[in-house]
């Protein structure tokens, strides 16, 4: 971005600037050079953070000593020596008139706290919950020599790839001092007779020196423990060892548990130990057994390692490169057309991506809304100040000196500052508390994150500054010696300022566009989806979902029994209309299987969507059966196999003719089938079914097939989910939890949710987006027209007087009125072009956010200016109205 | 003396020198304490010269490495008397500390 060096160029000259010239001319290009110097420095070893905070101190520096160098002219050349006896009396009674003075204008008060800890609350929750997601840095030593490797099948980097190939590259590579894979891996441990689920991972050997971890106790897995069927060896992640074994030092050589398989505890993880790659905490590590095997193409692993000494990303990426070319030249068979090779990425790229893009946004929202409470509160101080430069006047001219004077006028700005810091870190609590209960995917490491001190203070410190810059041009005059002008000019102080706060108006204007243009999208966004038509009718359907199974059903057939019972239980149920049992829920991602058409070897593909489901689930489901027939009573284990395929699967390898009676070999691929158990031979299509946007509701439907859940092979048996429909909600799901309790008691953990939840938890994100952008805009909106309000009842009450003469000689009130409105809107439509283009040139950072609006969506644009407008106009209207009021008698004797 | 004054001064007792090098010194010196932003730094040098202390050298060459048009500033011998009286100064006091803390030990 070339923004961010022009920005802060144009900040360093402006500071410099306000240097007195004296010093400017002497020493203003060295200061500029060393700033400038100091910043990239800070940029290139520190990151972008610490840069800007540099950045800050040195503005900050340059801005104080402007003051400092005008204070020090001025008290050597002023005859009254700056003689103040009791600095801290004179501090503490200032403090008691600025409480009291700020006391007596209640509404400036509570206006400039409530903007301004809005502003620091909202942008240091915000700010802490990225920094506690992202920035933070990362659990590993040496985190950025620790790398991950994607193959490139073409298509983009895919994070994982057959166990095969990571072995090739750790036998073929010299860049790494450890390259390693790992699965995730989950299962059931018992604890006092209730069974729950664990989570953990399958690691090779290698994977304890790329992430760099050391381990607490203990050792980490032999060659022996490591190779297939070897002894079974647990390391347990420390809270684990907390939890489970109490933190007992003798804990090595004893066994856990893990779903019927007992293994011996060689080591434990270090509490500090976290692998962000897996959503979850972890609670174990196991070995990840693999026979490096180039027949096992089908299943794919991701590949992470750690740069050798000495060894850069580049040489690293030639050394893959290298890989590739040997493992093409030895294993030509494995490799097929588009196949790219293996590209290397940090592990903090690969992090950021994941949560990057909406992150930066909010942050980019949250900056935004800190610049216009920040401005606000700047045009609140000026007015302020302006209003007392006589009573300032009158102190000088009685002979306090002009450092007296500074003092006494920043009393109340910091006063004001510190006070609003203080309501900003509730907001913040607050917010961080808000945030994580509202984010739709559980955050990694979310209950380590808290309000940021580093960020708070950055916020309050700008926060600061905005109070002592404009809380100051009180002083000014002063410290330019031009006393008796201002005596003379009175009440009305001087008219200067105002051209500036109207141009903070029409900047708060174009940011606030801006945000209320990105909020409009999102929400539009939400609303589309929300309108799709999934193809599925989720109303008065209920899903359950057992997590973990008791032991003893290892046996897919035991399970499939467990099942069964649970649906017969369900059936004969007056209150449930309809049951179905499926390997996966509609919304919930399913298996890919590999495919190819019987009779057309050349028509297969690598993964078509996969779901098993019992007779009831088209009809109960509301799915169109558009050929043939969907399952029925006799399709079942043993009985012919059969399977249903979609609309796009039949149009795309059907496209001629009608699919039903064609055979179609699941699991097949490039002439073999993936498992032995797989192999049933041809399964025949007996139906075609309309397209259901069962993956996601942004997409549409993948080619499908659906086979009855009876006649799943062992090899993709899982437990399945169950549906149940019936007149209310939560009778359904009680029926739901009574049966699989019958089935077995043992069954304790279980998730009922209506399925227009699971419908409405899959828009979660663009949800959480638009609601937070929204909130944002909101406040944007709010302050700008606080900000508007606060001018125009400024400039107004300057006029009274006018006003009042004009009202006394006949003029309408409406005219009045609307001359006012007129004036006051014109910043605004200005801002509102600006920002109007500005939201133009931004929307391709959304673009990929939104969904069937188009990121310059002029409905979207239309809408936005109609709602500033009205609200600016209600905003001036406001003001102009109530000075129309005041009883022109009143008005003319003003003064 | 207020301390920047006072550091600047004793970086400059080594000998003559440049502005970005004097804040990297002072840094050092203060074991970390004293960190001169830019402004703070010339403004401060500047404000040495107008007291007399310190001295433009026009004629010296910068150093390698340093942006070309950095001047370099030399300890006056006001500067160094200045110094050195601060220095009494706080020598005085801190005896002046010490022994009023060994006798309260006493007492």
């Amino acid at each position: 971005m070339r923004l961010a060096p022009y920005v802060f160029n144009l900040l360093v000259r402006s500071a410099v600037a306000t240097l007195p010239d004296a010093l400017r001319k002497r020493a203003g290009g060295e200061i500029t050079a060393l700033t400038r110097e100091q910043v990239r420095r800070a940029r290139r070893q520190r990151g972008i953070l610490i840069a800007v905070a540099v950045a800050t101190r040195c503005l900050a520096d340059t801005v104080t000593r402007g003051l400092y160098e005008r204070l020090r002219a001025r008290l050597a050349a002023s005859v009254t020596p700056p003689s103040n006896p009791e600095p801290m009396q004179t501090l503490l009674s200032d403090i008691r008139h600025a409480v009291r003075s700020l006391a007596k204008t209640p509404r400036f008060t509570a206006a400039v706290i409530l903007i301004l800890s809005l502003g620091i609350g909202a942008n240091t929750a915000i700010f802490s919950v990225v920094r506690g997601v992202m920035l933070r840095p990362l659990p590993f030593p040496d985190a950025e020599r620790f790398v991950h490797i994607a193959a490139d099948y073409g298509g983009g980097p895919q994070i994982s790839m057959p166990y095969y190939r990571i072995d090739h590259l750790r036998r073929s590579t010299r860049s790494f001092s450890a390259l390693a894979s790992y699965r995730g891996h989950s299962g059931r441990v018992e604890a006092e007779g209730r069974f729950e689920g664990v989570t953990g991972l399958r690691a090779d050997p290698g994977f304890l020196d790329a992430v760099g971890s050391p381990l607490a106790l203990g050792r980490w897995f032999t060659p022996d423990e490591s190779a297939p069927d070897g002894p079974a060896a647990v390391v347990l992640a420390h809270d684990t060892w907390q939890l489970r074994f109490a933190g007992r030092r003798d804990v090595l050589g004893s066994t856990f548990d893990v779903s019927d398989r007992s293994y011996t505890v060689v080591g434990v993880l270090p509490a500090s130990f976290s692998f962000p790659q897996v959503s979850s905490d972890i609670d174990y590590i196991v070995a990840l057994a693999l026979r490096p095997d180039p027949g096992d193409e089908g299943r794919n692993y991701p590949a992470i390692g750690r740069l050798a000494d000495g060894a850069t990303e580049e040489a690293a990426r030639a050394d893959l490169a290298r890989a590739w070319s040997a493992f093409v030249a030895e294993h030509a068979d494995l490799v097929s057309d588009p196949e790219r090779g293996f590209t290397l990425s940090t592990f903090k790229e690969m992090h950021v991506q994941g949560l990057g893009r909406i992150l930066w946004i909010m942050m980019g929202a949250v900056a935004t809304v800190l610049l216009i409470a920040c401005a606000n509160v700047a045009s609140l101080l000026m007015a302020r100040a302006n209003r007392r430069q006589r009573e300032v006047a009158l102190r000088a001219a009685l002979g306090a000196t002009r450092g007296r004077i500074v003092q006494y006028v920043m009393t109340e700005s910091v006063l004001l500052a510190i006070v609003s810091a203080a309501a900003g870190l509730l907001v913040a609590r607050w917010g961080v508390q808000g945030l994580l209960g509202m984010a739709p995917v559980a955050l990694p490491r979310a209950e380590s994150i808290g309000v940021d001190g580093a960020v708070l203070a950055f916020t309050a410190g700008w926060a600061l500054l905005t109070g002592v810059l404009f809380g100051s041009t009180a002083a000014l005059p002063v410290l330019r010696g031009r006393l008796e002008g201002m005596l003379r000019e009175g009440t009305r102080g001087s008219g200067g300022g105002t051209r500036f706060r109207q141009s903070l108006i029409l900047v708060q204007s174009a940011l606030s566009v801006v945000l209320l243009v990105g909020a409009g999208l999102l929400l539009g966004t939400l609303w589309n989806l929300r309108g799709v038509d999934s193809g599925f009718d989720p109303r008065n359907v209920v899903a359950a979902t057992v997590p973990v199974l008791p032991p003893g059903y290892t046996d897919p057939a035991a399970a499939t029994e467990l099942a069964a019972r649970v649906t017969d239980g369900l059936v004969a149920r007056p209150e449930v209309q309809g049951v179905a049992a499926v390997s996966n829920l509609p919304l919930e991602r399913g298996l890919n299987i590999p495919l190819t058409i019987s009779g057309r070897p050349d028509a297969w593909e690598g993964a078509v969507e996969w779901r098993a489901v019992t007779p009831g689930y088209f009809e109960m489901l509301e799915i169109g059966v558009l050929q043939g027939r969907t399952f029925g009573a006799a399709d079942v284990a043993g009985g012919a196999h059969v399977v249903v395929v979609n609309e796009s699967f039949a149009a795309h390898y059907f496209p001629d003719g009608s699919p039903l009676g064609q055979g179609v070999e699941v699991g097949k691929w490039k002439g073999e089938y993936l498992a032995p158990s797989l192999a049933v031979g041809p399964l025949r299509i007996v139906g075609v079914v309309a397209d259901v946007r069962d993956r996601t509701l942004r997409e549409e439907a993948r080619r499908t097939v659906y086979v009855p859940l009876e006649q799943v092979p062992a090899a993709l048996a899982g437990f399945p989910r169950f549906l149940a429909k019936g007149r209310r909600s939560a009778e359904t799901g009680q029926a739901l939890r009574d049966e699989l309790q019958n089935a077995d008691p043992r069954i304790a953990a279980l998730d009922i949710r209506p399925l227009d939840d699971v419908v409405a938890a899959s828009l979660g994100v663009e949800r959480f987006n638009a609601t937070l952008l929204a909130a944002f805009a909101a406040l944007a909106l709010v302050l700008t027209a606080f900000g508007i309000y606060g001018v125009i009842a400024y400039a107004v009450s300057q006029r009274t007087r006018e006003i009042g003469i004009r009202l006394a000689l006949g003029a309408a009130r409406g005219r009045v009125i609307r001359g006012v409105v007129l004036d006051g809107m014109r910043p605004v439509l200005l801002g509102l072009i600006g920002g109007t283009l500005a939201s133009m040139w931004l929307s391709r950072l959304v673009q990929d956010l939104v969904w069937g609006v188009a990121p310059n969506d002029p409905r979207t644009l239309l809408l936005v200016s109609a709602v500033l407008v009205s609200v600016s106009i209600l905003a001036t209207w406001l003001p102009a109205r109530a000075v129309t009021r005041v009883d022109p008698v009143s008005a003319l004797s003003a003064e | 003396m207020k301390q920047n004054l006072f550091f600047i001064l004793l970086s400059m007792a080594n000998g003559p020198n440049y502005g970005s090098a004097v804040q990297d010194d002072v840094r050092r010196l203060s074991a970390g304490r004293v960190r001169l932003w830019p402004a703070t730094l010339y403004g401060s040098l500047e404000e040495l010269v107008s007291k007399g202390w310190l001295s433009h050298r026009p004629d010296h060459e910068p150093p390698e490495g340093s942006a070309g048009r950095e001047r370099f500033y030399e300890l006056t011998s006001e500067g160094r008397t200045a110094l050195e009286d601060e220095t009494s100064r706080m020598e005085g006091l801190a005896r002046a500390a010490r022994h009023r803390l060994a006798g309260a030990g006493d007492a």
